[in-house]
């Protein structure tokens, strides 16, 4: 009987251990057999080489260059005892790489290294070095050199706006990419600025993927390839590398030479003018395009900087330097698609353009007694001021649109304006300039493959009283009005009108091709990956892109035509008429517009100097180019922007100014605020005219 | 009941008799069999722990399945000795074997030796002998040797007396402290006085007692925060753990780390599934997430590389060995034999509940091992002995 008892309690012990157990590996067998996996299974990613990218001619601007890593196995150093003698020890042979103990130990616990891979100790490493730590592996237990590819440019600073540079994946990075797949891991370079950030897709690549297991303790039991990385494609740009170095270097050298120089003494009396105070000239823009097509073949933006810089991982404080540091007037900004500048009398174009579009009688010709003054009553808060006055007060007489243009005549345009905004009142010729702007590209973004374009800004009642709704605090509620004095300042370029360099001679190649508004392109094609069976595949090829159309009939373009060839024809009395002496213009027509944009302060010194130029005869198959420059506080279009441009199209058309080669730098050392050396070819001296 | 004797013949002389009653005709083979089964695969569960973390180590692989191999072949040679000798004689030795190994037991405060929070002990040149494992066969024979001798009715003061026998070597091992080992003596016990006429009173009473006494033990003091962790940890496994905030206490800290190690050793025999990843193919076992997974959790081991099948077939095994130790039990030809086997059932069967529920998350983690499984010299040697003593008794049946 007992016995029994015994047996049955037995028996029932069994039957819960036997049920226990069916449940187990029977019916929660599934969700546990991912527990399972997860606990063996890490995934490791490996970094693609980047894609490259290569000037229109092949020429590569940004590639990969391998350098040498010390790593340490992390299984080796897990008791912080054997650390941190190591770190001790190696700090010693690693101390000319800025490699203290500290900066050792906080790689440890860095998590942007990944745990399962061997961690970087310290990059850069030379070969001496690497053989000396190779060799004394024994007292260095776990040591390795291994290679890595890093981001390269060859040419430094050439470029580096429209290239943009790679650095460490932020926050903010990782949570816009965060739909990429495969994902991005804290480790990871990405691009930042420029065609790096933009084709970022196109350049990563698709990392190589290796399934690690380990055990319990995290030490890895096994490493499988799964995937070989892939290199990135790559891009090919429509940038001609020898003319955007030719460009930088002129640029520089026309910003060099107007620091040297003060503003001329003014005709008349001017209070702000002070004969010992020079040209800033801190930065300035210079842009080459191919009007039919829109291709920028070189932009140039100073000052600048030597992407190679971030590559090798820059520190915070430098960062903060290049971004903030005001003495070193923004060398990240890209000028010719984020700087924004009043565009002066190179606006004339569009104010033309409109009121011949609207058929907008002038009379043939209208006074111009060097000041034009408000008609009638003035009232200051309707018309802003009474008096506009052209640069020095030259009066030019009776003039018509087309040598208004020729001249620049400030006056002839401010009547212009005074009389769409004073006889049109709530009719469509009202708005002609904004209207006209708006065809041209202005107050928006030219759709260039580059990032954080800015759109400028072209002054409206409406876009007025919209910008202090956006920005209440920035905009006072007075500026959200539109009065008769900002269309006069509206017609000649001035007052809140803003525009950028790219939008500027995107303009200029607009009326140049007779009306097609092309999105300029930086990108010609991409190409499939260098070093594999793809690498000839064309992936994505860029075709020119036409965003509008304007109607230019020939009544329309052809005074206005004739206005700007004059600016330029050496027996005119144009503008730039000294800047084009000796340039065949018979074999190569051009046609040209200065600028002289005063700035907030209004002293001379201040003043934005712009010019662009573009190629007038109409043969088929042949580049026709717009040549823009636009330099800050530099005075004079025709004195700054002028002679740059006729450089620029010596070095296109002429022999003249021929680009020199292009010098591969060494990877070490960088400038750290790099300047362009002298051009190969001299620039002109212009007359001090606006 | 297999008390009366009664009806036996009396002894005979002719040779088909005398052959009869010869003990090596009467072995149970099926027992053996059983046993030796659950030997064979213990070596290789043992083997597949251990293999990894040898190679890891550069060091013999085969290094574990050799010395318990050993420990195998000595187990055999002490269960063979014990057989030789009835087990009627055995019981004149009893009470020498008892105090023997309750000396060796105390005599582990002296010379034992600090490892894992237990004065376990003796090292004898590379094997650590542990008086622990022999304690609970002497205390199966020492308690058939004296309920035997009582009367069918037990009175309280036999049945404290039996208690008081119990209580010796299982204060030695608690203090030792080895609270597993003390629940297998209290089972075996409790096991042999059910079987051997206590009334249904004083068994419930003392249950009752020993249930209040593991409450009032765990909610005291009286153990250290680890060995109450372990204890407690299998219970709401599952619930996710409160967020803490404030600084956390060495249980709490503790009771992570328990729930985590049951979390994979579960994890490990799910893992298995019905038929198993296959030997040295089990990949939580291969990577060593499961402790002692040599010892005290092969089961996980055997779970997660042969799956249902094989776990399942482990547990029948033990079936098999339970119902034919039980059938010792009501064929034996006197109740000292009947009380020997159904000690030797309770211990055995208690070692395998509390072992393999506590692999599956079921009962407390307390550090006993699996009977022919677990890697360990004395308990193996012990289940040995402790399968000779219910031989002896088997094949002593009519003799």
């Amino acid at each position: 009987m007992r016995l029994g008892v015994m047996a049955v309690v037995v028996v029932s012990l069994f039957a819960v251990l036997f049920g226990r157990l069916w449940y187990l590996q029977v019916m929660a067998s599934p969700q546990y057999a991912r527990k399972a996996e997860q606990n063996i299974v890490r995934w490791v990613q490996l970094t693609a080489p980047r894609g490259r990218i290569l000037d229109r001619n092949g020429v590569e601007l940004a590639g990969n260059t391998p350098v040498t890593v010390v790593t340490i196995d992390r299984d080796k150093i897990k008791k912080q005892s054997v650390r941190e003698d190591l770190f001790r020890r190696l700090a010693k042979p690693l101390g000319p790489l800025d490699t203290t103990v500290d900066a050792l130990k906080k790689r440890y616990t860095d998590p942007q290294y990944q745990q399962l891979a061997d961690l970087p100790l310290a990059e850069g490493v030379d070969e001496q070095l690497a053989t000396f730590l190779m060799e004394r592996r024994d007292d260095y237990p776990g040591i390795d050199v291994a290679t890595v590819a890093r981001r390269t440019y060859p040419y430094g600073p050439l470029a580096a706006h429209v290239l943009g540079y790679v650095g460490r994946i932020s926050d903010d990075r990782a949570s816009e990419l965060d739909k990429a797949d495969p994902p991005y891991q804290p480790s990871d370079i990405v691009g930042v600025n420029g065609i790096e950030k933009i084709y970022e897709t196109q350049l990563r690549g698709i990392p190589g993927l290796v399934r690690v297991e380990v055990n319990a303790r995290g030490v890895v039991i096994s490493r499988t390839v799964v995937r070989d990385p892939v290199p990135g494609n790559d891009v090919v740009l429509t940038i001609d590398a020898k003319v955007q170095n030719l460009a930088e270097q002129l640029l520089y050298s026309s910003l060099q030479k107007r620091r040297a120089l003060a503003p001329a003494p003014p005709k008349v009396a001017d209070p702000t003018y002070n004969p010992n105070e020079h040209f800033e000239a801190p930065g300035g823009s210079a842009i080459i395009t191919d009007s039919q097509t829109g291709d920028v073949l070189a932009m140039a933006s100073y000052p600048t900087f030597d992407p190679r810089e971030m590559s090798a991982g820059i520190s915070t404080a430098r960062s903060q330097q290049l971004f903030q540091d005001k003495s070193l007037h923004a060398p990240l900004l890209n000028r010719a698609t984020q700087g924004e500048y009043a565009p002066g009398s190179t606006f004339k174009l569009v104010t033309a353009t409109s009121v011949l579009s609207f058929g907008i009688s002038t009379g043939g010709v209208l006074p111009d007694t060097g000041t034009f003054t408000i008609p009638g009553k003035c009232d200051v808060a309707r018309d802003g001021k009474c008096a506009w006055s052209n640069a020095g007060k030259t009066p030019h007489g009776l003039i018509n649109l087309t040598h208004a243009l020729t001249v620049s005549s400030d006056v002839y345009f401010y009547q212009l304006g005074y009389f769409l905004q004073q006889n049109y009142v709530g009719k469509p010729e009202q708005q002609a300039i904004q209207r006209e702007a708006d065809y041209f590209g202005f107050g928006k973004p030219t759709a260039v493959q580059l990032p954080f374009e800015n759109s400028g800004y072209v002054p409206s009642l409406e876009h007025n009283r919209q910008r202090y709704l956006d920005n209440p605090k920035l905009y006072s509620k007075a500026s959200a009005v539109y009065s008769n004095g900002a269309n006069i300042n509206l017609a000649v370029g001035q007052g809140d009108m803003l525009a950028t360099p790219l939008q500027l001679v995107n303009a200029y190649a607009t009326f140049a091709n007779g009306g097609k508004v092309m999105a300029p392109n930086v990108v010609d094609r991409i190409m499939g990956p260098k070093g594999t069976p793809d690498a000839t595949k064309l992936v994505l090829d860029i075709q020119p892109r036409e965003v509008e159309k304007l109607s230019l009939p020939a009544q329309v373009r052809d005074p206005i035509l004739t206005g700007l060839r004059g600016v330029v024809d050496p027996n005119a009395d144009g503008t730039a008429k000294d800047v084009f002496v000796g340039f065949p213009l018979n074999q190569f027509p051009i046609a040209g517009k200065t600028g002289t944009a005063q700035t907030a302060g209004g002293k001379s010194v201040d003043d934005t100097s712009l010019f662009v130029g573009f190629q007038t005869d109409s043969q088929p198959l042949k580049p026709q180019y717009t040549i823009g420059a636009v330099l800050e506080k530099s005075g004079f279009g025709a004195q700054a922007a002028a002679p740059l441009v006729r450089s620029l199209f010596d070095s296109l058309l002429t022999d003249a100014c021929k680009p020199g080669p292009l010098q591969v730098l060494p990877p070490f050392p960088y400038a750290p605020n790099p300047s362009p050396p002298p051009p190969t070819c001299s620039l002109r001296d212009g007359t001090a005219q606006d | 009941m297999a008390t009366d004797f009664v009806g036996l013949p009396p002894r005979s002389v002719t040779r088909l008799d005398r052959r009869f009653r010869d003990p090596r005709f009467h072995i149970d083979w099926v027992l053996m069999l059983a046993v030796f089964g659950v030997i064979a695969f213990g070596l290789l569960n043992v083997y597949a722990a251990k293999h990894q973390a040898q190679l890891d180590n550069d060091l013999d692989v085969y290094a574990y399945v050799k010395k318990q191999s050993l420990a195998v072949v000595g187990g055999i040679i002490a269960a063979v000795i014990v057989c030789l000798v009835d087990y009627r004689h055995w019981r004149d030795y009893a009470l020498v074997l008892y105090f023997g190994t309750a000396a060796l037991l105390a005599g582990l405060f002296v010379v034992g030796r600090r490892t894992n929070g237990a004065q376990a002990w003796y090292p004898l040149g590379g094997f650590d002998f542990q008086p622990a494992e022999l304690a609970k066969v002497t205390l199966v024979l020492v308690l058939a040797a004296y309920i035997s001798s009582l009367p069918e009715q037990i009175h309280f003061r036999q049945f404290a007396m039996a208690l008081a026998i119990g209580f010796l070597p299982a204060a030695l091992v608690l203090a030792q402290p080895d609270l597993g080992t003390a629940m297998v003596m209290g089972a075996i016990v409790m096991g042999m006085l059910l079987v051997g006429g206590a009334s249904t009173r004083h068994i419930a009473v003392m249950t009752l007692l020993l249930v209040t006494l593991v409450v009032v033990v765990l909610s005291t003091g009286a153990l250290k925060d680890y060995q109450r962790a372990r204890l407690t940890g299998f219970i709401n496994r599952s619930a996710t753990p409160a967020r803490v905030t404030g600084p956390i206490s060495e249980y709490e800290q503790s009771l992570k780390g328990v729930q985590a190690q049951l979390d994979n050793t579960i994890t490990a025999i799910a893992h298995g599934g019905l038929t198993g990843t296959g030997f040295l193919k089990g990949t939580q076992t291969n990577g060593r997430f499961v402790p002692e997974q040599h010892t005290d959790f092969i089961f996980s081991a055997a779970a997660e590389q042969f799956g249902l099948v094989g776990a399942g077939g482990l547990l029948l095994c033990y079936v098999i060995i339970g119902v034919r130790i039980w059938r010792t039990a009501t064929l034996s030809r006197d109740r000292l034999g009947t009380l020997i086997a159904v000690g030797a059932l309770a211990m055995l069967a208690f070692h395998v509940f509390e072992n393999v529920g506590m692999n599956l998350g079921i009962m407390p983690v307390t550090g006993i091992p699996l009977p022919f499984m677990s890697y360990g010299g004395s308990s193996t040697m012990a289940f040995l002995v402790l399968i000779g003593l219910v031989e002896n008794v088997h094949m002593r049946r009519f003799a």
